[in-house]
């Protein structure tokens, strides 16, 4: 079981993803907005996981992936992408993201990421 | 997996998303230039093209898709949007609406002929623009870079630049190992370009990428089905590349074949093969992260929820009134410490659970400038709609009722009062015409107004009409003052219009808004001064679930009279009340009050004395005062509203609904609109 902070603008993209992470025994420790709200929360909540979404409002999700890893190289990052964002979703590897996934999601892939990062 | 359970969700979440784009696109057309409305609405289309993908809601999600590309396209080229692609898009998110709308039902909606206009607006937008068919350009020159240096391999053997071969004999001579990494993707990999960045991020922490195949850019543009092989040198072992390859997700096998001789475990050409192994069991004396867990600070409660809790609260109440009434009766002081604790919590709960159900009344606002765009647009009209008080929040359901009313308040606005450009540049106007929508906080109820800027309302013009359309005689209009002719519109079957236009003429009148503003315990007041405009005023009150009411009883029973409806009560002789055509009537004030007697109205079986003195509520209905003769009057209370809703009384008329008393009896509301 895994301390997991999920980033995503939408409550929906959350939601499910959430369940997805509550049925395979993890607990979802924060939820945040966007990149701001996740940077602000990173260090107050220490999660063991963040799932963060790329595209979002105010800060977007490569942004607050440099931050976290600023504030914790040791942190683990899984970003959350779209069909159509492979050069962010690179970008974002190089940048010290651990792994992506891609919407929509499928709870085994979730998984199996989740089994790799940690 | 079901996504059934997620549709609610799904689709509240994307109307928001919805009236983004839309404010966006208004935004846009106002400025064309303005990126950051390209920036807002490209992560729009993007979040809901991941959330319909999510639900399986392909049709959502291919034309969502298409939208995030051409605001792509628009913020990287910097173009400057037309008045046509502005258009589609409008035809985008209406399109996008009703697919959302019809999720329920699955219907089928056919994009196809938008697409083509997407697609056709997306390429006049490319000729419009250099840079693009600069970028172009590029694009076509690394293609063929591409091809170039894909010439490089042959179908055995590889095929090594000479910096390459450097590489490897330097390498050599430090002791590493030169392997041939050759990666197989998952075959449900999707993002392949990415899952290919990470093996080679992750294997160059220890040690050196000699030469890729495809090469590294053919990687990135997914110019590869599910291999690619790579030429690497790394001191580590081969077990400790398999591990490392090995935690990366979506990769079925890697085959590593050791290339040089020199190094020690060498055996010949044969390539090792490693499944992709599952990740090592963690410690669990891994570093413990902090306990401490931040609350999530809003939910999402379906709205059925609080008409519950509304309702408990009021039946809370009011057996916390029958409680205080038995412990009057009982004269039982020891209960008087905990009843008013009782009191202050009840209150405090009520307060909180309407708080709860207030929602910011921009919910309802942010549809209009879209709406007043469209309005005048059609008409040809230039308008500046000012919205101010969006934040200022109302009661959920008052709310919901609301949204016609102001519909056909902003029709009327755009469609009768202003007037078309050309007329107004005559009149020394400014040639935009201006609308107002505010909403402002009263001490108990909002006020919303809608003003214009137009050509206002003739009080003489509104008796004609009234005239010819039979609402009233001449003589009747004769009599009525200015701002009393202004009320004519409220009357059914009044338009102020002389020709109906599809925009304003649709069944709606006034008179409807006026009902319904007052069914929900609200007034409505107009004013209007001819050539400057006019302006429409509706007081609401904030809730609709517990409303001040007059309590009286009639022929035994009672009744509770909303207060909002109440002018005056007054206590009459019997000897002076007149008679005009058959009818009660009684002076006063200098004005003729028909009468009523409320037990008729109501059909009571009951008979009822004469007495020499009467008691007259006054109500104001359709701006005129009537008054209701009663039997007595009880006082002012806060009601709680139980309505009538059920199958049988469904179509009752002269009702708002029921009450519960503090004695546990039933009193009915009276619903002055529809009594008489």
């Amino acid at each position: 079981m895994a301390k997991i902070m999920i980033v995503d603008d939408a409550a929906f993209m959350r939601m499910v993803i959430k369940d997805i992470l509550k049925k395979n025994g993890h607990d979802v420790v924060a939820e945040c907005v966007d990149g701001l709200d996740a940077v602000q929360k990173y260090p107050e909540v220490k999660p063991e996981l963040v799932f963060m979404d790329i595209v979002m409002p105010n800060m977007e999700g490569i942004d607050a992936l440099k931050k976290i890893m600023d504030m914790d190289p040791a942190a683990k990052v899984v970003m959350c992408s779209s069909i159509g964002q492979q050069s962010v979703v690179t970008d974002a590897l190089k940048s010290g993201a651990q792994d992506f996934i891609v919407k929509p999601f499928d709870a085994a892939k979730v998984m199996e990421v989740i089994g790799k990062v940690m | 997996m079901d996504m059934s359970e997620y549709k609610d969700i799904f689709k509240a979440e994307s109307e928001e998303h919805l009236q983004q784009l839309n404010e966006s696109l208004l935004g846009l057309e106002q400025n064309p230039g303005e990126m950051e409305f390209i920036n807002t609405m490209f992560r729009s289309a993007h979040t809901l093209k991941g959330m319909s993908a999510t639900m399986g809601f392909g049709t959502i999600a291919e034309l969502t898709h298409e939208m995030e590309n051409l605001m792509d396209i628009i913020r990287k080229c910097q173009v400057t949007v037309n008045d046509s692609l502005i258009d589609v898009l409008f035809e985008c998110l209406d399109t996008l609406e009703a697919l959302v709308e019809s999720i329920d039902n699955d219907e089928e909606v056919n994009i196809s002929h938008l697409q083509a206009t997407l697609e056709q607006a997306m390429n006049s937008t490319l000729c419009a623009t250099e840079n693009i068919a600069e970028a172009a350009c590029d694009l076509e020159a690394s293609g063929e870079k591409d091809m170039s240096s894909r010439e490089g391999m042959t179908a055995q053997g590889i095929d090594l630049s000479a910096d390459e071969n450097a590489s490897i004999e330097n390498a050599t001579h430090e002791g590493c190992n030169i392997s041939s990494l050759k990666v197989t993707l998952d075959g449900s990999c999707v993002l392949k370009s990415a899952r290919s960045a990470l093996v080679l991020i992750n294997i160059s922490k220890i040690g050196q990428i000699i030469k890729c195949m495809p090469c590294e850019t053919d990687l990135e543009d997914e110019k590869f089905d599910r291999e690619f092989t790579v030429i690497y040198s790394t001191k580590e072992s081969d077990e400790k590349i398999a591990e490392i390859i090995g935690r990366i997700a979506e990769v079925k096998e890697i085959a590593i074949t050791p290339l040089n001789t020199c190094a020690p475990e060498a055996e010949g050409h044969v390539a090792k093969e490693y499944p992709a192994c599952s990740s090592s069991e963690k410690s669990t004396s891994a570093i413990r992260r902090s306990d401490t867990v931040k609350s999530i600070q809003s939910v999402r409660v379906n709205i059925e929820r609080l008409d519950n809790l509304m309702n408990l609260v009021g039946e809370l109440i009011i057996n916390k009134i029958r409680l205080n009434q038995l412990a009057s009766d009982l004269n039982a002081k020891q209960l008087d410490e905990s009843l008013a604790n009782l009191d202050r919590l009840t209150n405090e709960i009520q307060t909180e659970v309407m708080e709860a159900r207030m929602v910011p009344i921009d919910q309802v606002f942010s549809r209009f400038p879209r709406m007043v765009r469209d309005l005048a647009k059609s008409e040809g009209k230039q308008i500046n709609l000012i919205i101010e008080g969006k934040e200022i929040e109302l009661d959920r359901t008052v709310l919901d009722e609301i949204g016609d009313p102001l519909v056909h308040l902003l029709r009327n606005a755009v469609d009768h009062g202003i007037e078309p450009a050309e007329e107004r540049i005559r009149l020394g106007k400014p040639e935009a015409g201006f609308v107002g929508l505010s909403a402002s906080r009263q001490r108990n109820s909002v006020l919303i107004e809608v003003e214009d800027d137009g050509k206002g309302m003739d009080p003489a013009h509104l008796k004609d009409v009234a005239v010819k359309k039979g609402i009233l005689s001449r003589e009747d209009v004769d009599k009525l003052s200015d701002s009393e002719a202004l009320n004519l519109i409220f009357y059914p079957g009044f338009s102020g219009a002389q020709v109906i236009t599809d925009v304003s003429g649709r069944g709606v009148g006034m008179d409807a808004v006026k009902t319904k503003i007052e069914a929900l315990g609200g007034s409505v007041k107009v004013s209007s001064v001819p050539g400057e405009g006019s302006s429409i005023k509706l007081q609401l009150p904030l809730t609709v679930a517990i409303i001040q009411s007059l309590m009286v009883t009639v022929a035994g029973e009672t009744y509770a009279i909303p207060l909002a409806n109440v002018v005056r009560d007054v206590g009459i002789r019997t000897e002076d009340i007149k008679s005009i055509e058959g009818k009660e009537v009684i002076m006063l004030r200098g004005e003729v009050l028909p009468l009523l007697r409320l037990h008729n109205v109501l059909d009571s079986p009951h008979e009822i004395e004469e007495k020499d003195n009467l008691i007259v509520v006054v109500v104001e209905r359709m701006g005129t005062n009537i008054g209701f003769v009663v039997d007595q009057l009880l006082g002012q209370q806060e009601v709680i509203i139980k309505t009538l809703d059920n199958k049988l009384l469904k179509n009752t008329k002269g009702f708002a609904g029921a009450t519960i008393l503090g004695d546990g009896s039933v009193a009915l509301i009276l619903d002055i609109a529809t009594l008489i």
